[in-house]
Parts: C-alpha cells; structure tokens; sequence
C-alpha cells in the first residue's frame, strides 16, 4: 500500500489519500454514528492522531459513547492522548466568533504536533451544526480553504452538514468545497459528486495521463525529489536502469542505488541547483550494470505555487554512444591532422569559388612564415607574386576544372616578401557541402638549384670545347690580318679595318680565356687559406687604381683571421671579380666595404657598394652565362664565382635596392662537409 | 740564316706562321702533324727553333716533346697551347730547359711571336 492511502472507515469511500476532504449530510444522530464512528475506529487503528469536533445533534458525551461501544479500549486511547473529542466551542468559536484563518492554522499545528509525536497524520471531523446563517459565508470561503490545501498535508477531513438546515444552493456551495459528498437517503449511503469537480478531475486525469505518457515514453530517464534528495518520482525507463518498479522509487535516496562517491556528487548537484535555484546541464559519469556510462543531465529546481523550492526533477540521457562517437571521432581527426601537419609538403586548403584558405598544415606556416590564423584569413591571391597571379590564377581555375593535375615553377611569396618556387599539385575535396582545392606544394627551390648548376656544368664543358675549336680559326684570322698589314697598303681604310680585325681577335681571344677558366673547375688545388690576407692579396692590387677612380675601400675583418679550406686562386679570382664588379657599379666613386664574419658553420663575406645596385631582373639573372649590365662584359664573371663557390659548397647571395648599393654575400663551409 | 720548324695541324695556320716568318727572314721548314714533326725532328740536324702547337690529333705536342726527351734532342721551342692547358705541361717542357716565357698562348700575336722568337735566338 502506498503511504499516503489511508483506509478511510467509510463504507462508500474504501480508500482514501491523505489530504482529502469529504462532506457528508446528515439528517439523525443515527447517521452521524454510522459515518464517524468506523471513520474514527480504522483511525485508530492505523495510528492516526484523531480529533472529533462535536455539536447538536451529537454531543461530547454521546460522541464517546457511539464509539466506546466500537473501540472497547478507548479510554486507553484518551489517556494516550491519540483522540480528542471536543464540543465546537472549544474549537471553531474558541474565540467568540469563527475566524477561518485561526482555525486553520489550528489544524496544520495539530497535523505538526501529531506527526512529531510519531502518528501518521490527523484524521478529524467537524459538525457544522452551530454554524448560523450570518457566518455561513465566511465558513464556506474556509472550507475553500482547507480544499485547496488541504491536499498537501497528512490530513483526512470529513465535514458534517445537516441537510434540514441546508437551502439547496448552500448543499452546492458544500458540495463544491469538497473532494467527495455523501447523503443518506431511502436508508443509504450514496456519493453526490459535483459536475465541476467532476469535470476538474476529468481534466486533470487527462492531463496526469498526458503527462504520464509523456513521462514514459521519453527516452530521457526522469526523476523528482523533494528537497532533501529523496525520492518522490521516477519513470519506468529511470526504474529499469534500477532494477526496480517506477512504483517503488518512493523515499529511496541515491545511497540505495549508487557508489558512495557518486551518490555524494549526486547530493551536492542537487543541493546546489535547489540553493541556486537555476537549471543546471551538467555532463557526468553515471553507473549502469557495473558499466560506466556518460549522461547528460539537466536539473531543474522544483517550486509550489508560491516559488518556493520544493525539490528537484531531473532528465538525463545516456549519451554514451554519442560521447564515445565524438571521441572516436576527435581521434580520427587527431590522427589526420598529424599526417596532415607532419607531412613534408605545404597543403592548403581553398575554397574553389571564394580562392579563401580554409586550413592549412603546419609546413605552410613555417613555409610561408605566417601562423594558422593569419593563413585563414588569407586566399590564393596573398600567397603569390603580384606580377604572376595571371598565371598562378589560371593555373587554379585549370585545376579547380580537373584539366590539369600538377601546376609546376610555381612562384610563391612568404610573409617577408621573399619567394621560393613549388610544384603545386592539386586535388578537388568536399567538406560540409562546401568544395575546396587541395594543394600541395613541393618546394623545388633545391632541385632548381641542382637543375641550375648542372645546366652550368654542362654548360662549362659545351663552352671549355668551343673555346679549343675557335682558337684555331682565331690564329687564322689573326695572322692573316696582320700578314696583310705588314704588306704595302695604300689605302688607310684598308689598313685600319685590318687592324680591327686584328684587334677583335684580340677581345675574342680574351673571352675564351675567360669561358675557359669557367670550365676549369674541376682542377682544384685545396689548402688552408688565411681569409684576411687571402682577401687582401687582390685588395692591394686594385687599391691605388681605385683611389684614382675616386673609391674607398674599407676593411672590417674579424680580427681571427679564420683559416679555410680552399683552392686559394679560384678563390682570389671569386674576389677580383666581386671587387671589381662593385667598381664598375659606382663611376663615380664610392666606398666598398669588405667584412668577414662568422654565421653558423659559415665564413660570410660582405662586399657592399654605394653603387647604383641591381634590380630584381638583375639579380635574378646575375649568375645566368652571358648575361651582363656592362657594355662590353662577357657575362662570366658571377657564373665563374658561382661556379667555384659551389663546387666549395658555397654560397653567393645578392642583396640590393635599386640605386641604393648591393651588398654580394659569399658564404664558405668552415669545415668541409661530408 | 735561321732554320725554323713550325709544327701544326692546321695547314691554314702553318701557312700563316711560314708566311710571316719567311717575311722576318727565316728559312721555314713545315710539319702538317706530329708524325711529320718527329720525322723531321730525327733526320733534320739543322733546326735552330721550332713552333710547336701542343693540341693535335694522334701525335700531339706532348708526345713530340717526349720524343725529344728520348733522342735527347735540346733546340728552342715556342709553345702554342691555350691558357689553362700551360700549366699542365710545364712539367714536361721544363724537361727540355722550357719554361712558362716560352709558352705563347693561341691566336697568338705575330708581332709577339716574332720578338720571341728573336731573343731565343739571340738576335738583337
């Protein structure tokens, strides 16, 4: 039996919860006896505290009476103090006059008090048989009262109505009033119900349906306790987890079905959220046969009518599968963006249509020099060089179509302005409806490198051959010019153009030495070389000439000469032609500053001009064969400087701004590499 | 009068250097390779000089130097070769008590040539 069904006594009501309040209407002593009397016994028995409030027809006395021949041992009762039984007086006028709120309030202390003293709850009746017209009104408003209050306490109330001095629309004022309404009639007990209540409680179980309903079907589990964390409320899905019936749940506690430590957080959830009196969403651990699960709970504080916070209901779900998904899924993608951020190439990802970066791997921010963030605010048309975006564009747009697979000698710029080139090859990839441009970018600066000093290579042996077959001719040409001149010849215009021919042989003669010692690399003849006096060996030379021409040289060596392991003339003549090509860079005059330093496993050595510098073109070309800025070079003084610092593992860089002097590094392996 | 062997591949260039040295009053006695060279150089005693082309086919200069060596044959040469390859037989022509002064490098000028020419001979 549930705790709050009582067995009312009455023989037309069975069973009844604790708060409900009936009226009765009686027209002899005889029927007040029949009703109160079971009424107050079953009371008794089920350790009720009772209260019988007497009036005409049937007084104290005779009250007692009725029931002593009933409950043999009532005196026992009496002197247990479990019944009172009092006239009206003593109670609804105790006053004077009835005051409903007194009353009231009369009642909840007895409630108080009996529940103290260990009973289950108050069981009382009240004959209204005093009540004079003039307070009829005010007694009925109490009785709406005691209604709709009533149901909240552990009270049974039955009101006793004498129905000869009741008009007929006072016996439906009562009847409103009242859970259930009983009269007497042709010798039987029979319900009246009132259409309203009737109405009320159809809704109102339609709507307990509904909610029910509502409840069970969830797949949410569904609770509700009262302010100290017990019990009140769960639905079937909640009770199976339990291993219990949803019935059963009632005044269990946490404690009952989960590990100490659990239950704990559990209580302190709830004491939080009734304190707060905020909903909470919390996602925690939660046992279900033995197995930890993941749930995701919200806990909403639970109020009367007044906003006080009467308890808690709590809906969680098992979002196990979700959580364990999502894990599984955060470690796909972990384990993606490793090889994706691992990988050795530059990836980026652009949208098709917006040319918009949306990702991009940790290589191309080390590549491009810019962090994620900044790489996602940034599109195709910031990654490239202003001049060639025609091209890289269209390139894209060939990919975005699928025409092309690989776009190669792609020019690309990094946050410092400065450009290496890639292969960009490509491939189409959807995400989220969305469609993007794959690319990776396979840095050929290297291999361009390799490719640059191989066509040198191969260039050097073509050149060092041709130069061996046009000497003869040369000779040829040469000698018979001059044979000719040693002849009589009358006209001067004859003799002069000999003498040019003579002398372009000459020119020619000096430009195949040249392209011959570019193709002499291999030769080499390594020792230790003291840098400083290495460097200063060909400054002496050109020094006095220079100062003529107006130019400073300025010296800045470390002051540890180092030594280096060189061919010491390839070397020298690296140095000739970088000294001489600043020279040539400043006609009219300047400084050139000459320092040694040290940078890494590198001996770095500056010649920087106040000359008329180079531009991108320039620099870009500079160790190209052939090219030269100077009206009559051969184009094979820096493509014979690269030649030989490369075969040293060197390096040469050009730092410049147009009109504003360039700066030749060359770079030297202090050790040799392996 | 001077007896001068010029030894070269190219007929075009011996004529050249016959011509020139002929007009500076040599007598000129020519070798169209190094097989001819050697020929001459074991059967002609009265070669006073000889203008030798280091780079030709089969025979080069290097062989008839060596050749020299063999017979221990000792006369003034002028070396024709280009720049860098004269490092590479100095070794070998000091041999024969040449040295880098020796060496002219091709196309040569004639006018240098024939002063050279002069003070290995002795000729004010």
């Amino acid at each position: 039996m549930r705790a709050d069904l009582r067995k009312s006594g009455l023989k037309f009501s069975g069973e009844v919860l604790w708060g409900t309040h009936l009226c009765q209407f009686y027209q002899s002593r005889q029927d007040l006896i029949e009703t109160l009397v079971p009424y107050f016994k079953q009371g008794l028995e089920d350790n009720e505290f009772c209260m019988w409030v007497t009036s005409a027809p049937l007084g104290v006395e005779d009250a007692k009476a009725a029931l002593k021949e009933k409950v043999k041992n009532l005196d026992d009762y009496i002197k247990k103090g479990q019944i009172e039984i009092l006239d009206y007086s003593q109670w609804y006028t105790k006053t004077g006059a009835f005051e409903a709120d007194k009353v009231l309030e009369g009642w909840v202390k007895k409630e108080k008090q009996a529940i103290e003293r260990g009973f289950d709850g108050l069981r009382l009746t009240g004959n209204t048989f005093w009540l004079e017209k003039k307070d009829w009104n005010s007694f009925i408003n109490y009785e709406a009262i005691v209604d709709s209050v009533i149901g909240q306490h552990r009270m049974l109330v039955v009101c006793s109505y004498s129905l000869d001095r009741c008009q007929a629309d006072e016996v439906i004022d009562v009847v409103n009033n009242h859970k259930f309404a009983c009269i007497k009639r042709k010798g039987k007990w029979m319900f009246l119900e009132s259409s309203e209540r009737k109405k009320a409680e159809e809704v109102l179980r339609a709507s307990e349906a509904r909610y029910r309903l509502l409840a069970e079907n969830l797949p949410q589990k569904i609770f509700i306790k009262d302010r100290n964390s017990v019990y009140i409320f769960c639905n079937k899905n909640y009770a199976r987890d339990l291993k219990i019936r949803s019935e059963e749940i009632a005044g269990k506690t946490d404690y009952d079905f989960y590990p100490k430590e659990l239950a704990e957080k559990y209580r302190a959830d709830d004491k939080r959220v009734m304190e707060s009196g905020k909903i909470e969403d919390i996602e925690e651990k939660y046992i279900q046969d033995g197995q930890e699960r993941f749930v995701h709970t919200v806990k909403t504080p639970v109020r009367d009518e007044q906003g006080n916070v009467m308890g808690i209901l709590g809906i969680f779900r098992d979002i196990t599968e979700r959580k364990l998904a999502e894990e599984a899924l955060k470690e796909s993608e972990e384990r993606f963006r490793a090889i994706f951020d691992n990988a050795n190439d530059v990836m980026l990802l652009a949208g098709v249509e917006t040319k918009k970066f949306y990702t991009g791997n940790n290589t191309a921010c080390q590549m491009l020099g810019y962090s994620l963030e900044e790489i996602k605010k940034l599109g195709v048309t910031d990654i490239h060089p202003k001049r060639d975006l025609p091209y890289v564009l269209g390139q894209f747009e060939r990919q975005a179509r699928r025409e092309i697979g690989v776009a190669k000698d792609i020019p690309v710029k990094r946050k410092d302005g400065s450009v290496f080139y890639a292969d960009v090859n490509s491939s189409l990839v959807t995400l989220t409806g969305r469609t993007y441009l794959l690319g990776i970018f396979r840095d050929i600066t290297e291999r361009k490198k390799i490719e640059e000093t191989s066509r040198l290579v191969q260039l050097g042996g073509l050149v060092s051959a041709m130069a061996h077959e046009v000497n003869n001719p040369l000779m040829i040409i040469s000698g018979n010019a001059q044979l000719c001149l040693m002849e009589e010849i009358q006209s001067d215009t004859v003799k002069n153009n000999l003498k040019i021919i003579v002398e372009e042989c000459r020119r020619a003669k000096d430009i195949i030495q040249r392209l011959l010692k570019f193709s002499r690399l291999s030769k080499d003849e390594v020792k230790e070389v003291d840098i400083n006096k290495s460097i200063e060996a060909m400054v002496s030379i050109v020094e006095h000439q220079f100062k003529l021409a107006n130019i400073e040289i300025k010296r800045n060596y470390l002051e540890t000469s180092p030594l280096i392991s060189i061919d010491e003339q390839q070397m020298q003549e690296v140095f000739m032609n970088l000294i001489n090509n600043a020279a040539e860079a400043m006609p009219n005059g300047g400084a050139i500053t000459i320092t040694t330093s040290l940078e890494g496993d590198f001996l770095r050595i500056d010649f920087k001009d106040t000359g008329c510098g180079m531009s991108e073109e320039v620099k870009k070309k500079a160790l190209e064969p052939f090219f030269t800025t100077k009206e009559k070079g051969t184009g094979l003084g820096l493509s014979v400087c690269y030649g030989i610092l490369k075969a040293r593992n060197g390096e040469i860089k050009f730092e410049s701004d147009l009109n504003k002097g360039a700066t030749v590094t060359v770079l030297l392996p202090l050790k040799e590499r392996g | 009068m001077y007896k001068i062997l010029v030894v070269d591949d190219e007929p075009n260039i011996v004529k050249v250097f016959e011509a020139f040295l002929i007009k500076n009053g040599f007598e000129v006695i020519t070798a169209l390779g190094g097989e001819k060279a050697i020929e001459i150089l074991n059967t002609d005693t009265k070669i006073d000089l000889m203008v030798l082309d280091m780079k030709m086919p089969k025979v080069s200069g290097l062989d008839i130097i060596n050749e020299m060596v063999r017979i221990n044959k000792k006369i003034p040469a002028i070396v024709l070769t280009g720049l860098i390859d004269a490092e590479k037989y100095l070794v070998d022509l000091n041999k024969l008590g040449y040295s880098q002064e020796d060496i002219l490098c091709k196309p040569a000028d004639l006018f240098v040539l024939s002063e050279l020419i002069k003070k290995k001979l002795g000729i004010v």
